[in-house]
């Protein structure tokens, strides 16, 4: 699904150059679930911009779905995002001025996807994270936990191939944490790949396979052959 | 999508209401300034558009010859329009038009009553066909059909006959000329050049049976054929001039033909019009000018606080980005947004003109009507200003936010960029520096016209009256009239003049004695008395005009001004007194006396030669009684005079004129530009300020953080004031650098119209500077005083 080798990033100011990303090597399966862990400024969201094609890279290449896509014009680069790659983001990254409806409505109006089949697509995956109750309310009008449920219904209501999370968990309590790992677990169980940068270890088990990444490098990969059962009890 | 828009950007004003309250009104001010103006305008180029044959007519103007300066003149001799009809074959109407008695006001006498008239012109038969009047009453064909036919106008027929009709009625004209209705023509729309509510065939009056080429005071219309080339028959008609005039007699050189539509807006270097109603084309460019930059800083404002707040938008943009809206959605979201706010302000723009229409109908002396405010070529008008506004305010931000990459948007990068700070800069420094250079005008424009109405003109135009006489025959009334006056305790002096100063003097020549064919062309005033003592002239040597001239003296006594002393060659004004000096209308002239220069007309113009006259049987008549008077109050005294007249003089009408209020109109035209400019200016400073008043709001609201840090080392409520207000108050600085050079050389142009004005003065720059210094600390001062205000760990707890 994902192929990514030998990809630098550098960050550019006046004075100062910054190898955000060096020399990565990186593969993702199709229905995998990735955990990327590493501290504060290791580049772990970088990559998943890169990923996400949110962000150019400066060597190396990457292959989505087969397609070198590292050359891909904003415009192409629009264009594979939108019927692809879903993002849940740590500070949720609602639109304030729309409703729950109208923010998971959006990536379909972007898809052309038709009113009517639009209306029943929101609401089959509102039902699905349990917030059809708060269909009309603005994001404010919601709690931490509520904002991510939309956020992730939001990134799944185009049926993408790769969901990409960036500490999902980040401004939730631990119930909150747990509900959206396992709407993330039931997602990748049907099929969906999963990339999610991530902070806690905990939130990290349920991953497949764990990337741990320093200083723009990654330094260790911990494949799980079995899903922690305690975890699951939890 | 569209729609998602809408609702986006709907719901974004409504959540910034302090932003979108300042853009709705800067915008919805503007608006309205410029709907008002460019109306104003549109009607202004509308002049004389409504006749149908309109596109061929031409108005025939003549260039005089270098003893007249070379001055352009409306006027002709009546011969010239009957030649060009004879010998040019392009012309295939023409018709001329003549002042009854050349001018001044007549009394009209029907059925006992009597009744001022003003507007009483003498025209060809073609006049009719030319111009479409509507008949109400007879025709047009046959109005001139019978002799000393007249027509008159609706209103005129509803002043004099009430609601009767007027066709056949007889009316008497200053006690000597009968007349009979044959007509009557629904009122011209008043954005015409023809004010004449009387008209009667000139070939009934000596004025069209005289046919010559000497006296120009015709107004002459040509109607051409449509495929005429006007340049060819400008030539035919020049040389016209050779054909028929003597060398020695052409003191014109050339005719041009003006377009009827040009008569209105281009006419200012055009001396003797008929009409009074005269625009000015640099005017309605001003106009334009004006209100295109009002809208301009409007949309600045909108811009710069948009460009300002796109970090409160940039996540949401960005969040759109990663959605998958590409460049082109990122723009429509941006244009939407700017597209409903301009429609709201377009709204209340159409509410705030309705409500202000009054107030605008007084300040530029115009009649609009709501309905006429709301035609629908106005709300076009409205629609396009709105699509302009929403392209051009939309287009910055759209192209800006649609070039962000989504991370650089979700991360907040933008705003943050130097260029979209100095374009921000950049943009208060225009603003601020038209606001400027229209404070320095409005103060410029203000001194000026307050030194021309304060000017010394070299005569005592205060307290003197004049009564037109014309409607009186008999000399015994004219002298029992003056006698009474006279006796009048409040009376200081009376005389019978041809006109008052600037009225309707013959313009003539002066020669020098024993020299051929050259003059200095004057001004000249047949008078009866004592000019000097009535209308206070300085004396410089000799006499007042005598008072009797003895019967069978064919002298001319006159009274010259330094403008003729100084043209006869004379060391001083003694050595002019008792000198004959050869004058054309008569066989000789002796100067009575010598007075100082005096402004007769409008300061704007040079003071030329003038020279009043007492003769037997002068060519002029006489049609103006001048009395100066010395009572405090003068509408008792008006009542007086006005009772005197009605007791002697009962067959005709009572009217009268302070020279005063002549002279104050001859400024109405530049009083009411001055005061355009003032509420231009005011409005132009009010929507500058608005602009800065969001600014320092966004700029507090952007340092916060900055602002709670400094607090906490220990900085005081003043020292957080003084380091916001820096930088606004380094743009208005050189807003101030650029606008006084800029408005120092724009209004001493403006200035150069005028023959006698002020020197502009260093303290004219430095009460604009300060007063805009002044105006702008408000907006700062108040935004900086509210953040420095704050509690700084509120303010660091949000950040």
């Amino acid at each position: 699904m994902i192929n990514i080798n030998d990809l630098d990033k550098v960050y550019r100011t006046e004075e100062i150059e910054t190898l955000a990303l060096s020399k990565i090597k990186l593969h993702v399966k199709k229905g995998e679930f990735l955990a990327v862990m590493g501290p504060s400024g290791c580049g772990k969201s970088t990559l998943l911009n890169i990923i996400g094609l949110l962000d150019d890279i400066d060597g190396g290449s990457y292959l989505f779905n087969e397609t070198e896509v590292s050359h891909f014009n904003e415009r192409k680069r629009a264009e594979l995002r939108k019927h692809n790659i879903g993002f849940v983001f740590q500070s949720f990254n609602l639109i304030d001025e729309l409703t729950v409806y109208e923010n998971v409505e959006l990536p379909l109006i972007y898809t052309n996807v038709p009113k009517a089949e639009r209306k029943k697509m929101v609401e089959a995956v509102l039902e699905k994270v349990q917030i059809m109750h708060r269909r009309n309310h603005f994001p404010q009008q919601l709690s931490g936990g509520q904002q991510q449920r939309v956020a992730v219904a939001r990134a799944v209501v185009t049926n993408p191939k790769v969901i990409l999370a960036d500490e999902p968990t980040g401004n939730l309590d631990s119930t909150n944490g747990n509900e959206v790992m396992h709407m993330l677990t039931e997602l990748n169980e049907s099929g969906t790949t999963i990339v999610m940068v991530t902070h806690s270890e905990h939130d990290a088990k349920f991953a497949d396979r764990i990337v741990r990444m320093l200083d723009g490098q990654i330094i260790m990969q911990q494949e799980r052959a079995v899903k922690n059962v305690e975890l699951q009890q939890e | 999508m569209i729609k998602y828009y809408i609702r986006i950007a709907w719901r974004s004003l409504l959540k910034n209401k302090f932003f979108t309250l300042l853009n709705i009104s800067g915008l919805a001010v503007s608006l309205v300034v410029a709907i008002f103006l460019l109306t104003y305008a549109k009607e202004e180029l509308s002049f004389n558009s409504s006749f149908s044959k309109g596109a061929n007519i031409y108005r025939v103007n003549m260039v005089t010859s270098e003893s007249y300066n070379f001055e352009k003149w409306t006027q002709l001799p009546n011969s010239v329009g009957l030649a060009m009809l004879q010998d040019i074959p392009e012309v295939e109407e023409m018709s001329r038009l003549v002042r009854y008695n050349f001018g001044g006001t007549s009394s009209l006498r029907s059925d006992n009553k009597n009744f001022l008239i003003d507007d009483f012109y003498l025209v060809d038969a073609a006049f009719f066909e030319l111009f479409d009047f509507e008949f109400l009453e007879g025709n047009s064909t046959t109005a001139f059909e019978r002799p000393n036919s007249i027509v008159i106008s609706e209103s005129e027929r509803q002043r004099i006959f009430g609601d009767q009709p007027a066709i056949n009625q007889q009316i008497t004209i200053n006690q000597k000329n009968n007349f009979t209705i044959a007509g009557v023509f629904k009122d011209l729309p008043e954005n015409t050049s023809f004010e004449g509510v009387f008209y009667a065939n000139i070939l009934d009056s000596w004025m069209g049976k005289n046919v010559y080429w000497s006296n120009a005071s015709y107004e002459t219309y040509c109607l051409l054929n449509p495929n005429a080339d006007v340049a060819k028959v400008q030539k035919e008609a020049t040389a016209l001039i050779d054909k028929y005039v003597e060398k020695g007699d052409q003191y014109f050189t050339e005719f041009l033909l003006q377009p009827l539509s040009k008569i209105y807006l281009y006419s200012n270097d055009l001396a003797h019009g008929y009409s009074s109603r005269l625009g000015n084309i640099n005017h309605v460019r001003m106009f334009f000018i004006l209100s295109f930059l009002i809208l301009g800083m409007a949309v600045i404002n909108y811009t710069n606080l948009a460009t300002a707040r796109s970090q409160n938008n940039a996540k949401e943009v960005g969040i759109n980005k990663v959605l998958g809206a590409d460049k082109q959605q990122i723009r429509w979201r941006f244009y939407i947004e700017t597209a409903t706010l301009s429609f709201i302000a377009v709204l209340f723009a159409i509410l705030l003109s309705v409500l202000i229409l009054p107030f605008f109908n007084s300040l530029t002396d115009n009649d609009f009507t709501i309905s006429r405010l709301l035609a629908l070529n106005n709300m076009v008008l409205f629609i396009g200003l709105w699509l302009l506004i929403s392209l051009v305010g939309g287009s910055y931000p759209a192209f800006v936010m649609s070039k962000m990459p989504a991370i650089g948007l979700m991360k907040k990068w933008v705003g943050r960029n130097n260029l979209s700070e100095n374009i921000r800069k950049g943009l208060v420094v225009f603003q601020f520096t038209c606001s400027i250079i229209l404070i320095i005008g409005v103060i410029i424009m203000n001194q000026q016209m307050q030194f021309v109405k304060e000017k010394d003109l070299g005569y005592q135009p205060h307290k003197v009256l004049s009564i037109p006489v014309r409607g009186i025959s008999s000399s015994e009334q004219l002298n029992s009239l003056q006698q009474e006056i006279r006796n009048l305790a409040a009376t200081h002096e009376v005389t019978i003049v041809q006109t008052y100063p600037g009225g309707g003097e013959s313009g003539r020549t002066v020669s020098k004695p024993n020299s051929s064919g050259e003059g200095l062309p004057i001004s000249s005033n047949n008078s009866l008395g004592p000019v000097v003592s009535t209308l206070g002239l300085h004396l410089l040597a000799g006499d007042d005009l005598p008072k009797n001239i003895a019967k069978g003296d064919s002298t001319a006594y006159v009274l010259i001004n330094e403008v003729i002393l100084t043209y006869l060659g004379y060391s001083n004004p003694q050595a002019a007194i008792g000198r004959k000096i050869p004058i054309h209308w008569s066989s000789e002239a002796e100067i009575k006396g010598v007075v100082r220069n005096f402004n007769f007309g409008n300061l704007k113009e040079n003071i030329g030669g003038y020279l009043f006259y007492k003769m037997n049987d002068a060519p002029d008549g006489y049609s103006d009684l001048l009395i100066s008077y010395n009572s405090q109050n003068a509408s008792s005294y008006l009542q007086q005079v006005q009772s005197i007249f009605e007791k002697i003089v009962p067959e005709s009408a009572f009217d009268y004129l302070f020279l005063e209020d002549y002279l104050k109109n001859q400024y109405k035209a530049d009083d009411r530009s001055e005061a355009i400019l003032m509420v231009f200016s005011f409005l132009a400073i009010f929507i500058a300020c608005l602009g800065l008043f969001g600014l320092a709001a966004f700029t507090a609201e952007q340092r916060k953080k900055e602002i709670g840090v400094r607090k906490v080392l220990g900085a005081s409520v003043l020292e957080i004031v003084q380091l916001l207000s820096k930088q606004f108050s380094v743009l208005i600085l050189l807003a101030l650098l650029i606008s006084i050079p800029l408005g120092w050389w724009i209004f001493s142009e403006w200035l150069n119209d005028f023959a006698y004005r002020i020197q502009i003065s260093w303290d004219v720059f430095v009460f604009a500077a300060i007063l805009v210094v002044l105006i702008a600390a408000v907006p700062i001062g108040f935004q900086s005083f509210k953040a420095a205000r704050n509690n700084p760990i509120k303010s660091l707890r949000t950040e």
